[in-house]
């Protein structure tokens, strides 16, 4: 079993958690101006490591809060979790 | 919010193990910022109790109990079964006159919304094993901790009495199945 430790329940099976992809990924402030190809970018272009990923969770059958994870994405061990709005420590 | 039609309409008792559906009870689902002190102490006031301000925990009086459903949400249960007629229930008037219309947080009221089942018997929890991944013998769950999870691949909400009685939140549509997946699972195999 894998265990995801929500910042807000505590240690809980994965399977309540759903996961929201790269984490601090900040949204263009005048999105007009761009082009087609930077919009695309800001939207669909991800990182995909292959080691430690800062990347957004949501406990959404628990308690329903995102949250942050330091996840390695090669053998997923979890570093730790901050919340949202928290720069990661490392 | 008249006439209330409860999904389940009957009891049902298996090896230690029982459960029936209470209705009609009202809930209020209350939402605000813990750390805006006016929010904190209007809500207090008004309810006579502190909300838990502890993942997990509830507070109990005598007419009301508060249930922690995240760092910002609360249920609160009406103790007591409301009028079947008129399914009026006065707080939710008072806390949407004092909270929701000055800004300060939401009131939503979630009366119709989930239905509860009460579960007693020696095996509540050995029947709640077979489907949930929550582990119920860990030491946070005690009496009077409340717990949002899976159950069946369905969402509720334990509120675990005594070790022998909960209280389960399924919304209400997909009562009649968790009823029908309880009744399975409490013939343990
Ligand atoms: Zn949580």
């Amino acid at each position: 079993m894998f265990i995801i430790k929500c910042p807000y329940c505590g240690e809980r099976d994965h399977s309540e958690f759903s996961y929201g992809g790269e984490a601090h990924i900040v949204r263009p402030k005048q999105p007009s101006e761009l082009s087609d190809g930077q919009w695309a970018e800001y939207l669909f272009t991800r990182k995909n490591i292959k080691g430690l990923q800062y990347e957004r969770w949501n406990h959404a059958h628990g308690c329903r809060r995102w949250f942050n994870m330091a996840r390695d994405t090669s053998n997923d061990k979890i570093h730790f979790v901050y919340q949202m709005g928290e720069k990661p420590t490392k | 919010m008249l006439d209330f039609i409860t999904p389940i309409s009957e009891v049902y008792s298996f090896n230690n193990f029982s459960m029936e559906e209470k209705t009609p009870i009202a809930k209020i689902n209350l939402r605000g910022n813990l750390k805006n002190k006016e929010f904190t102490i209007n809500v207090e006031k008004i309810l006579g109790m502190s909300l838990p301000k502890e993942a997990g925990n509830t507070s109990v009086k005598e007419k009301i109990t508060l249930l922690w459903l995240g760092p910002n949400e609360w249920l609160l249960v009406s103790n007591v079964e409301i009028a079947k007629e008129t399914n009026i229930y006065e707080l939710e008037q008072v806390l949407f006159d004092e909270i929701s219309k000055t800004n300060l947080g939401a009131v939503t009221n979630v009366t119709d919304h989930f239905t509860i089942f009460s579960l007693t018997g020696s095996n509540v929890f050995e029947v709640l094993s077979k489907g949930c991944p929550y582990d119920f013998d860990s030491e946070d769950f005690l009496d009077n901790k409340v717990v949002q999870t899976i159950l069946s691949n369905i969402d509720v909400t334990i509120h675990r009495k005594n070790k022998n009685e909960i209280d389960l939140y399924v919304r209400r549509s997909f009562a009649d199945y968790l009823w029908n997946w309880l009744k399975d699972s409490s013939d343990l195999k």
